[in-house]
């Protein structure tokens, strides 16, 4: 059952595709035309808030919705009308959805049951998948028996168990507390390695997205706003909504100053941004900065090294995270940014306090341009 | 009045009630495991002897198997009916399926004599000979009113992603229905099996009219007692009084294990 993934970095073979689909629910478009194209053996993210479509478009990969316009293809099939049974593809559901009066093999083996495999057949591939998600032993169990970690695994082998092209994950992560939750992120993305199975799954969880993706879908009121790696959606967010859902940044709206092509005029004085960015851009947009890019000392101090951009300020909030403290700064007449620093790191000199003035700096290079 | 008087008042009502309720049956019962001489009862000598009796009385024994089997046919008769209307409804709403609800339910609420008359009428004028069958269609007919309320609610709370995911490992509407919608209802059908069969058993005034020359339990029992009490009266009572229990204890402890929360 486990099948090896010869999939070699950047090789990209479309498997499923959506063209052109949409979906109304009455007069509502719940799902604006999309396209989308799942490379095999890929891990794809669906990321966005609730009422985003994210789900949508997952029920509609799974055959669970008919689209109201457009086609699903499956290599080169056309699968729009196809039930979700006629589908290769297996889901793990939000809620699980075990049968309750099954034993945990009889769950994982379901999908072979209905195939009409004999029993021993399905006793052997249960209790391999069960090897798999790290559950050995646990197959004559009850499903009430397990605790919420099990069976999201349980639901796993179920999904994996009859080697489907492509597995569909609606949240399983959201029930989870914390620390489950990290666990389960790099076990669900080793047995995805391992497997060589492309994974298509939902979340609204940002962190979970760039811990577990190869790529990222992100969505907003019904539409894909962004595709890209992890990497791409964090450090070059399409807009002002990519760039505050993913990670936090702060964004400046800013003024092109028309005789320098990089600077920029903000709440907080004159900005300069990353070279070569700003070409092209001539009318009023923001900028963003994210937290963890803006350095912070204790007015007075000298400068550790020398930045271009410069902003004093009076210290607001200080909130410690374990890894770093994050602070919020009043500067300008009526800006607050919100930056963070590591605590070995910082250049201030032992943590900040509400009230002290501080000037805070950040690289040109670490400045975004977003088009408004 | 204090908490613990409140606890003594309602204590004594409540083993008031349960006298009041109980003890003619035990004393009947009583009555069935002994003697009776010149008007007082003989304690120092048990008998089953008035049991024997019965077992030896083929019209009681008659009137047991049709209760039997017409509790037995009755009972899966309004299962399957009230599964085929709980599937119809469970896609319905509106006033549509309360209309159609309310004609299920409305048998049972109805005076025991109307309706018997009712399917009195409808035998004749149908040219059904009464019998087992009429006994069978009536018994059906108010028990439906239980057996779908039981099958519906329990429809209604199995989780549609239970039926997703059966289909989206492969299963068709036909293996879904055998591989987790009848064992999700399972328990349910017992119990409603159950208390059907036991609706049936000890239902009487719908039964007399229906029941034509047959005979059941009940009515054998009411035919005894028309002709004068006898010691063997008491050991019937006895006999249906412990089918009846055993059936009802049996239906609701599944029904409780079954709304127990998972």
């Amino acid at each position: 059952m486990l099948r090896a993934a010869p999939k070699t970095a950047g090789e990209y073979v479309p498997l499923v595709g959506l063209r052109d689909v949409a979906v109304d629910y009455g007069a509502l478009r719940v799902l604006q035309p999309t396209d989308l194209t799942i490379a095999e053996g890929e891990f794809l993210t669906i990321l966005g808030p609730s009422g985003s479509g994210k789900t949508t478009i997952l029920k509609l990969i799974g055959g669970f919705l008919s689209p109201s316009a457009g086609q699903v293809s499956f290599k080169a099939a056309d699968i729009t009308g196809l039930p979700p049974e006629r589908r290769p593809f297996n889901t793990v559901f939000q809620d699980y959805a075990l049968f309750p009066h099954m034993s945990v093999a009889e769950n994982v083996a379901y999908s072979l049951r209905v195939k009409g495999a004999s029993r021993s057949e399905r006793l052997d591939e249960a209790r391999k998948a069960l090897e798999l998600v790290g559950l050995a032993g646990f197959g004559d169990r009850k499903v009430a028996q397990l605790s919420g970690g099990q069976q999201q695994r349980v639901a796993l082998a179920r999904a994996i168990v009859a080697k489907p092209s492509l597995i569909l994950l609606d949240e399983p992560l959201s029930a989870l507390d914390a620390a489950l939750r990290h666990q389960m992120q790099s076990f669900l993305k080793s047995i995805q390695r391992q497997l060589g199975t492309t994974f298509v799954f939902v979340t609204h969880d940002q962190q979970e997205a760039l811990a577990m993706s190869d790529r990222i879908v992100v969505m907003n009121v019904g539409r894909i706003v962004q595709i890209g790696s992890p990497a791409e959606i964090y450090n070059d967010p399409f807009n002002a909504f990519v760039a505050t859902f993913i990670g936090r940044n702060n964004l400046l709206p800013a003024t092109p100053l028309p005789e320098h092509r990089d600077r920029f005029t903000t709440e907080i004085g004159v900005v300069q941004a990353r070279s070569g960015e700003a070409a092209g851009v001539d009318a009023d947009c923001q900028l963003a900065i994210r937290p963890e890019c803006i350095s912070v000392r204790r007015r007075g101090l000298e400068l550790a090294s020398e930045q271009k951009n410069r902003i004093e300020g009076v210290v607001r909030e200080v909130a410690f995270a374990g890894t770093h403290y994050g602070y919020r700064v009043a500067a300008g007449a009526r800006c607050t940014v919100t930056l963070e620093c590591s605590g070995r790191h910082n250049e201030t000199d032992g943590p900040l306090s509400v009230g002290e003035d501080v000037e805070m700096s950040f690289d040109p290079q670490d400045t975004r341009i977003i088009r408004t | 009045m204090s908490a613990s008087r409140m606890n003594v008042a309602f204590g004594a009502v409540f083993t008031g009630a349960v006298m009041l309720l109980y003890l003619p049956i035990l004393t009947v019962a009583l009555y069935a495991f002994f003697p009776v001489e010149r008007g007082s009862i003989d304690l120092s000598a048990p008998t089953l002897g008035y049991f024997a009796d019965l077992a030896g009385n083929v019209s009681v024994l008659e009137a047991l198997a049709n209760s039997g089997l017409a509790a037995l046919l009755s009972s899966l008769l309004s299962l399957v009916v009230a599964t085929l209307y709980a599937a119809y409804l469970r896609e319905k709403s509106g006033p549509f399926k309360v209309a159609f609800e309310a004609l299920i339910y409305a048998p049972f609420f109805l005076p025991p004599i109307v309706v018997g008359l009712s399917l009195l009428l409808a035998s004749a004028s149908s040219g059904i000979p009464r019998g087992v069958a009429t006994i069978v269609l009536g018994h059906s007919l108010f028990t439906l009113a239980v057996v779908y309320r039981i099958i519906s609610v329990r429809l209604a709370n199995l989780p549609p992603s239970l039926v997703q995911a059966s289909a989206d490992l492969g299963a068709s509407r036909l293996q879904t229905i055998r591989f987790v919608t009848i064992p999700h209802l399972m328990s349910a059908y017992v119990a409603a099996g159950l208390l059907a069969a036991l609706l049936s058993f000890d239902e009487t005034l719908i039964t007399a009219l229906v029941a034509g020359d047959t005979t059941t339990l009940p009515l054998r029992l009411w035919a005894m007692m028309r002709v004068g009490f006898s010691p063997s009266i008491n050991a019937l009572v006895v006999v249906v009084v412990g089918i009846c229990l055993v059936l009802s204890l049996a239906a609701f402890a599944t029904l409780s294990r079954e709304t127990r929360p998972a």
